[in-house]
């Protein structure tokens, strides 16, 4: 019992009394660890993020893809080569066609028959042999000084609705009034008409007139006349034979933005087998050509201009054969037939450059006759074609974007920013980040030099990748870059990309299955005060 | 509802004999009445006993964690006084116990007739257990990116334990012969409220590298007689009908002996507590599904290929499905915390022994052990004491000491199973005080030990 005495003073000495009132403040340092983001991409997010269609897989059975950028150089529709423009002609009947003299008294009936062919205009060039009209009126319209009662019966024998000639009637009654007259319309919808008068000329029809006078009791002076006038309005066809001469098509120029090189300002890209198509679409039944004049690429950043050399000025365009179908033709511009195709992609241009023109008929007339409907179309696509096979080194990449922080990060005394990167792709990216204030002038930077934060992924000997590789990088802000991350308004990425051993001349290929994994995390050190 | 908690609380605090459950200290001093609580084969000496209302009172803390001194350290350089939750958190086990039990007799008598003792207590008990893992504190002092950077944060049995009931207990004692004593206690059990944490299982690893967040876990929580303090609805809830009514019914059992092996050698053993009740009223039970959630931070490609990503909407609609759960009000049954104490006795002279005891206890499974050696003081009929030594609880700086002293019929007694706390309560991870007021009737004096005394 003593012991136990003894061992409880001995304790006691040992607890010293807590002095409350000298509680000093500390300070609280939990360290978070956190992951913020992570994504899985394809081959589709990373080089097609803005439009899936610059992909396109160009091997069924492998995968292989290619980078396509298209464009829609011209669309030509039917009215631009066959223009049926309203018109109007006049006919006049003199006495002498009437088979009249002149007469103090005119009683009686007497009847004549008259013909006349006349011009259907169309625009330069144009050879109309037939026309199925979908639309438009024939007006016609009669008058006369003669003092007597006139009928006239319109023919068209050219002009038929249902394989029957149009014909009309238009009667005259005189009322003591002079001049007389009277109109009437023809719907032509429908009504197919041939401008040939038999295989003898273009661009003409025949009207042929009966004319019947019966007398009033009225002289006949000797100044009288008949006049017919034809006015042809709002014409639409359905479609349209003939020959349509040598038309310009429409095509100038046209440039092409290759979005994978939007944002790199230089490097070296090396393909090896780019292409160019040119794919026409053409439903108007007649050759054509497209000459170009011009095929180059342009790098913005520099200025620089590389012009394609050797490649074929001529393109030759396939009419349907026949009406109702549209023929493809196809100029694909490659490494054999443009010898330096591949060499102007490599100073990675940001837009592709071609001029031309087009024609048609550019052989001049031939023994088939030209068509056209009115929904013909002559299309014009391009697309630049680059499949990824090939290297690139040096690939800089510089983007400026918006940055506004504005938070309390006084208890925050470091922030490590961890990415991890299992890359499935062949390449190899450097990054830097300069914060910026508002001046565009650089507070501070996370990288001193662009470091490594995608380590390329392996490949076979084929350049196919057969080993992901992880990287972890960690990127560190202190406490006083920390402390001036509320003067940060923008954020300047610089990014260099290389394929593997890409400055060696290892080629690498790229396929639809390729992924990459990143997971992004951050560790906050904390220092709040107790 | 003020009103409900208060009177709860009134019934769990104040009733007039709170007594700790360890007493460490009582178990040596067993010359008094409620000795027998603890070991039914301990009796006193008296015909009769009858414990008086309000004049009895015992609570019990126990924190095995940490001490305050752990927590609050003087600084060297300027004599300041600094938060050290590190060293405080370098102390604790993996799994720490925070312990208060209060134990409040209404109503106590016991009898001798011839050989047998025959004993009744009507108790209010308390006993209430918040189980937290070192990772707890760890995950809240260093984050996870320090020492649990690629470990997983054990969170596992996480939990809290509450029992509040009514114990009507009989007693029996009986002297087998000159060496052997045997006691037992039936009790029929009335449930106040109980909060039963079955299964807790929480767990947050934190890759290493990658830095994502792996939560594992499981939960199920029973209650019964809680409900009604956060559930307004049910207006009409009265803890005092739960003295009589047994609609939350238990049994259980204490058992005990005492064999004098030599005039100078005896042992002790008791089991205490063993058995249950089964819960029917007010009861809310808790189940959660069994997650394993993985947060990888916001998905990108949701982020980048749909203008109406949420990311905020998308992880609040995930938790929501992950930590999807069910409530049930269905009956359910819980274990009392079973004890047992082994123990040994030297007499060293006629008025002064000492002994070595074993305490073992086992909360929600888990196992804990106290070890107390004690001397044991009896001077006359009118005055023992006792003092001991105990290790319980990691704590291993542990001083009990009580006394009882008797004046006619009257035996008053205090004791403490650690003084120290009372003398440097930052340095203690146990405090515990009893006190208590009994009436003893025969016989009145020990004329032979007061003669040897004097």
């Amino acid at each position: 019992m003593l012991a136990l005495f003894l061992l409880a003073i001995g304790i006691l000495p040992a607890c010293k009394k807590l002095e409350f009132d000298k509680l000093a403040q500390n300070a609280w340092n939990p360290n978070l660890a956190i992951p913020l983001a992570h994504a899985n991409f394809g081959v589709y997010d990373i080089l097609a993020r803005q439009d899936s269609t610059d992909i396109v897989v160009i091997d069924n059975t492998t995968g292989a893809i290619a980078l396509v950028y298209k464009g829609e150089v011209v669309s030509y529709d039917a009215q631009s080569i066959v223009q049926l423009n309203n018109q109007t002609a006049q006919s006049s009947l003199s006495l002498a066609d009437l088979n009249l003299v002149t007469l103090p008294a005119l009683n009686g009936t007497i009847s004549t028959n008259n013909s006349e062919n006349i011009a259907f205009n169309t625009n330069a060039g144009v050879e109309i042999h037939t026309v199925d009209f979908s639309g438009g009126m024939l007006n016609l319209a009669l008058s006369t000084t003669l003092q007597h009662d006139v009928t006239a019966v319109l023919t068209f024998p050219d002009l038929k609705l249902n394989n029957v000639p149009i014909s009309r009637t238009i009667n005259l009654t005189y009322t003591g009034e002079v001049p007389q007259s009277g109109s009437i319309s023809v719907d032509l919808a429908n009504v197919i008409g041939d401008f040939t008068l038999g295989n003898t000329t273009v661009n003409t029809f025949k009207v042929t007139s009966q004319t019947t006078i019966t007398g009033t009791g009225q002289a006949v002076v000797g100044n009288e006349n008949i006049q017919i006038d034809f006015n042809l309005s709002n014409l639409a066809f359905e479609n349209v034979r003939g020959y349509f001469g040598q038309q310009d098509l429409g095509i100038s120029n046209d440039t092409i933005l290759m979005r994978i090189f939007e944002t790199a300002s230089t490097g070296y890209f090396e393909l090896i087998n780019p292409k160019v198509k040119f794919i026409v679409e053409n439903s108007f039944g007649f050759p054509s050509r497209i000459n170009f004049s011009e095929i180059k690429t342009i790098n913005i950043a520099t200025g620089q201009e590389f012009p394609l050399s050797g490649f074929p000025t001529v393109f030759d365009v396939n009419p349907p054969s026949v009406m109702g179908q549209t023929a493809t033709s196809t100029l694909e511009l490659n490494t054999t037939n443009t010898p330096n195709l591949a060499t102007v992609i490599t100073p990675v241009p940001k837009y592709f450059y071609f001029a031309a023109t087009a024609q048609s008929n550019p052989g001049g007339q031939t023994a088939n006759l030209n068509f056209i409907e009115a929904d013909s179309k002559f299309r014009v696509r391009t697309e630049v074609e680059l499949p990824l096979e090939g290297l690139a080194y040096g690939f800089e990449l510089k983007d400026t974007v918006p940055f506004n922080f504005n938070e309390d990060v006084s208890a925050i005394e470091s922030v490590m920013f961890r990415i991890n990167v299992d890359n499935g792709f062949p390449v190899d990216f450097k990054t830097q980040l300069i914060f910026l204030d508002q001046n565009y002038s650089p507070l501070f930077t996370i990288f001193n030099t662009p470091e490594a934060v995608v380590q390329s992924a392996l490949v076979d000997n084929s350049g196919k990748v057969n080993q992901n590789r992880l990287k972890i990088t960690d990127a560190t802000l202190n406490e006083f870059q920390i402390s001036q991350l509320n003067q940060v308004k923008y954020v300047l990425i610089n990014g260099v990309a290389q394929s593997l051993d890409g400055t060696n001349g290892q080629i690498v290929k790229f396929y639809d299955s390729y992924r990459m994994s990143l997971k992004l995390g951050m560790q906050i050190q904390g220092k709040v005060g107790l | 509802m003020k009103y409900k908690f208060i009177v709860l609380v009134f019934i769990l605090l104040f009733f007039n004999k709170i007594e700790a459950q360890k007493n460490f200290t009582l178990y040596g001093l067993n010359e008094t009445a409620q000795a027998h609580y603890l070991n039914p084969a301990f009796k006193t000496k008296a015909k009769f006993y009858l414990s008086l209302p309000i004049a009895y009172q015992s609570f019990g803390i126990s924190n095995s964690g940490f001490k305050l001194n752990d927590l609050l350290q003087t600084r060297a350089s300027d004599d300041s006084l600094v938060l050290n939750p590190n060293n405080a958190l370098n102390k604790m086990a993996d799994l720490n116990f925070l312990t208060a039990e209060m134990h409040n007799e209404i109503l106590a008598f016991g009898f001798k007739s011839k050989d047998n003792y025959f004993s009744f207590s009507l108790t209010n008990h308390l006993v209430s257990n918040f189980t937290y893992p070192s990772d707890l504190f760890r995950f809240a002092i260093e984050g996870n990116g320090k020492s649990l950077l690629g470990k997983r944060a054990s969170l596992d049995g996480l939990g809290f334990n509450l029992n509040s009931y009514i114990e009507y207990a009989f007693g029996y004692n009986r002297k087998v012969n000159s060496k052997l004593t045997i006691g037992g206690r039936l009790k029929l059990l009335s449930g106040i409220a109980n909060v039963d944490t079955r299964k807790s299982k929480l767990g947050i690893t934190t890759d290493a590298t990658t830095f994502d967040l792996t939560i594992d876990g499981a939960a199920e929580v029973n209650t019964s007689g809680v409900k009604p303090f956060y559930e307004t609805s049910t207006a009409t809830y009265n803890p005092f009908k739960s003295i009589l009514n047994f609609k939350n019914f238990g049994m259980a059992v204490d058992l005990g002996a005492t064999y004098e092996l030599s005039e100078k050698f005896a042992f002790n053993a008791s089991l205490l507590d063993l058995g249950a009740i089964k819960w029917d009223t007010d009861n809310a039970n808790f189940v959660s599904n069994e997650v394993n959630f993985k947060f990888e931070g916001v998905d990108l490609n949701q982020y980048l290929n749909d203008s109406t990503y949420s990311f905020v909407d998308a992880i609040s609609d995930t938790l929501t499905k992950v930590f999807d759960g069910y409530e049930n009000s269905e009956s359910y049954t819980s274990g009392l915390y079973t004890r047992f104490y082994l123990g040994s006795t030297y007499k060293v002279s006629k008025r002064f022994d000492i002994g070595a005891t074993l305490y073992n206890e086992f909360i929600k499974k888990q196992y804990r052990a106290g070890l107390i050696l004690s001397g044991n003081l009896k001077v006359n009929n009118w005055f023992a004491a006792t003092i001991n030594y105990s290790a319980y609880a990691r704590s291993f700086a542990n001083i009990g000491f009580g006394f009882s002293i008797k004046g006619g019929p009257f035996q008053w007694y205090i004791i403490s199973d650690n003084i120290l706390a009372f003398m440097a309560p930052q340095g203690a991870k146990n405090a515990h005080l009893s006190t208590g007021l009994s009436i003893l009737i025969g016989p009145n004096k020990d004329k032979e030990d007061k003669a040897k005394f004097e």
